[in-house]
């Protein structure tokens, strides 16, 4: 308990985030002023709301930001700095992820929701009426962005503590030649799949009646490889990049 | 208060230091003293848990530099040679950072300040370098932390800067805290330091108090040797020669710092043998 105290300490981690705002409020600030005026533009005069792809824009370039999130250990000067706050490792480490990850996705939604509602109550006192279509944070589909949002977070996350320089085009490279060896890997291995599925044919020729059970075999499979996919990409791949992340943060040191 | 054993360390496949040990006592402003290259930074480093050495250990208050715990990094504050701050007021950075130092003493720090000529309301982005150095130092004092590690704090400094820079250090040294100065601008800094450590090559070569060395050689300049008798080390100068030779009167002298380190690291096995004692 009394470790567990000495790593954890909310005042600390109070702090420490009140530092990071601080340091990093300029380009947060800046996409979501540009993101919200967009949005507020777009509702009072376009009459449209296409906050769903504006908000892909804003989470882009939060993902662009968490490119550099570490750039306390590639830079000796900001890394003294940083080590040398009194706080532990956990907990720097803990700020650093949860306001890139949480802190930044509600920021995004409420960028959205506040030019949305901004741009309902202008076009209101314009045109007497709105047909804006209101923009709800709480819709499950927010959910199912937030999940994406993850999976490419750690990996950029990740991206920033191993490349020390144009992290984030080296993070989109590795993941571009990852993904490709992963599809070329995934496609050789669902032949094989519909080639043992066909294995009982003892004819070159399908028969007719027999092709249902094949592709019900092979459906049936595919949903669950889809789902397997999903926990591997939103809680295997978010796991294993953010622990190792932790491990490489815990051991860098400020050379130079 | 901090005990560095059996510390190897490298850069690549370059040694720096190989099996050095060192320590640290409580009470004093020590003097680090080595060449360029020498490993002073790095040194410091180690001890503040930046930098991991191969093999050996470092620990400070009982506990292990590398743990980099929040209580240790209370009780340690580095003034690095070249540093980064983030772009607020002096007050906002007070605001920010002195909630993580449990002593830290906001009235003190308004006073360091006064001395240093900074006002609360300057930005530190357009601080210069010297006047950056003077608001850490105000800071780093301010903090009351037990350990006050400077690396190279007189460059950049002007003159009366670095008067009041060892003002303040001097002032402030209690019997519960340490400074350590590694430096390489012996001059400046030498009225400050009543503990000295020399590295060299990886090695200490020496760690004494001022006032034993003092009670053990004796420092002159001379015209001819002749005016001198069993002489330890000597240097050509204009006009003559500064010589070391064994003090046996009792008496206290002052210290030449820059000649016995000299002295040191050209390997004056006398000179060494004769601290040794």
């Amino acid at each position: 308990m009394e470790l567990i105290l000495d790593r954890f300490n909310l005042k600390r981690v109070i702090g420490l985030s009140k530092i990071a705002v601080v340091d990093e409020w300029r380009p947060y600030l800046l996409t979501g002023t540009i993101i919200g005026l967009l949005i507020f533009f777009s509702g009072v005069f376009l009459k449209s709301a296409s906050i769903g792809f504006l908000l892909n824009i804003m989470l882009l370039a939060g993902i662009v930001q968490v490119s550099k999130v570490f750039s306390e250990t590639h830079q000796k000067e900001k890394g003294i700095y940083y080590f040398m706050l009194p706080a532990s490792i956990e907990e720097k480490y803990l700020v650093k992820l949860l306001s890139t990850l949480i802190g930044y996705y509600i920021f995004a939604l409420l960028v959205c929701l506040l030019s949305n509602q901004l741009s309902i109550l202008i076009a209101g006192f314009l045109y007497q009426s709105s047909d804006i279509p209101g923009f709800n944070p709480l819709q499950p589909e927010f959910f199912e962005r937030f999940k994406l949002y993850l999976f490419f977070h750690s990996i950029f996350f990740a991206g920033s503590l191993f490349f020390r320089k144009n992290s984030f085009l080296k993070t989109v490279l590795v993941f571009f030649a990852v993904s490709i060896l992963l599809t070329i890997s995934a496609g050789s291995y669902l032949k094989n799949l519909f080639v043992q599925s066909r294995s009982g044919q003892s004819s070159f020729y399908l028969h007719f009646d027999s092709m249902g059970d094949i592709t019900q075999g092979i459906g049936g499979s595919l949903g669950s490889y889809v789902a397997t996919l999903q926990v591997v990409a939103f809680v295997v791949i978010p796991l294993v990049l953010y622990g190792v992340s932790f491990l490489k943060f815990k051991n860098s040191e400020i050379r130079g | 208060m901090i005990e560095v054993n059996n510390l190897t360390f490298e850069y690549g496949a370059q040694a720096l230091f190989n099996g050095l040990n060192v320590g640290f006592e409580k009470g004093r402003i020590y003097g680090v003293l080595g060449k360029n290259g020498a490993g002073k930074t790095t040194l410091l480093k180690i001890i503040c848990g930046l930098l991991k050495p191969k093999q050996g250990t470092s620990s400070v208050l009982g506990r292990s530099s590398l743990k980099k715990s929040p209580q240790l990094l209370k009780d340690i504050y580095f003034i690095p040679e070249s540093y980064y701050l983030p772009p607020v007021t002096i007050e906002k950075y007070e605001k920010l950072h002195a909630s993580f130092y449990d002593r830290f003493d906001s009235d003190l720090f308004g006073h360091y300040l006064k001395e240093m000529e900074l006002d609360r309301k300057q930005m530190l982005n357009s601080l210069s370098y010297g006047l950056t150095k003077r608001f850490l130092l105000a800071f780093g004092l301010a903090t009351n932390s037990r350990i006050l590690l400077l690396d190279e704090p007189s460059n950049g400094l002007d003159i009366p800067s670095k008067r009041v820079f060892r003002k303040l250090l001097a002032g402030a040294i209690t019997p519960d805290r340490t400074f350590i100065i590694a430096t390489h601008q012996i001059k400046e800094m030498e009225a400050l330091f009543d503990h000295l450590v020399f590295i060299d090559q990886g090695k200490m070569l020496l760690s004494k108090p001022i006032f034993e060395i003092a009670q053990k050689l004796r420092f002159k300049t001379v015209s001819t040797m002749e005016e001198v008798g069993r002489v330890l080390y000597k240097e050509e100068i204009p006009g003559g020669y500064a010589v070391i030779e064994k003090n046996e009167s009792g008496e206290e002298y002052t210290v030449d710092i820059e000649f016995l380190f000299n002295a040191v690291t050209g390997s004056s096995n006398e000179v060494i043998s004769e601290l040794s004692l």
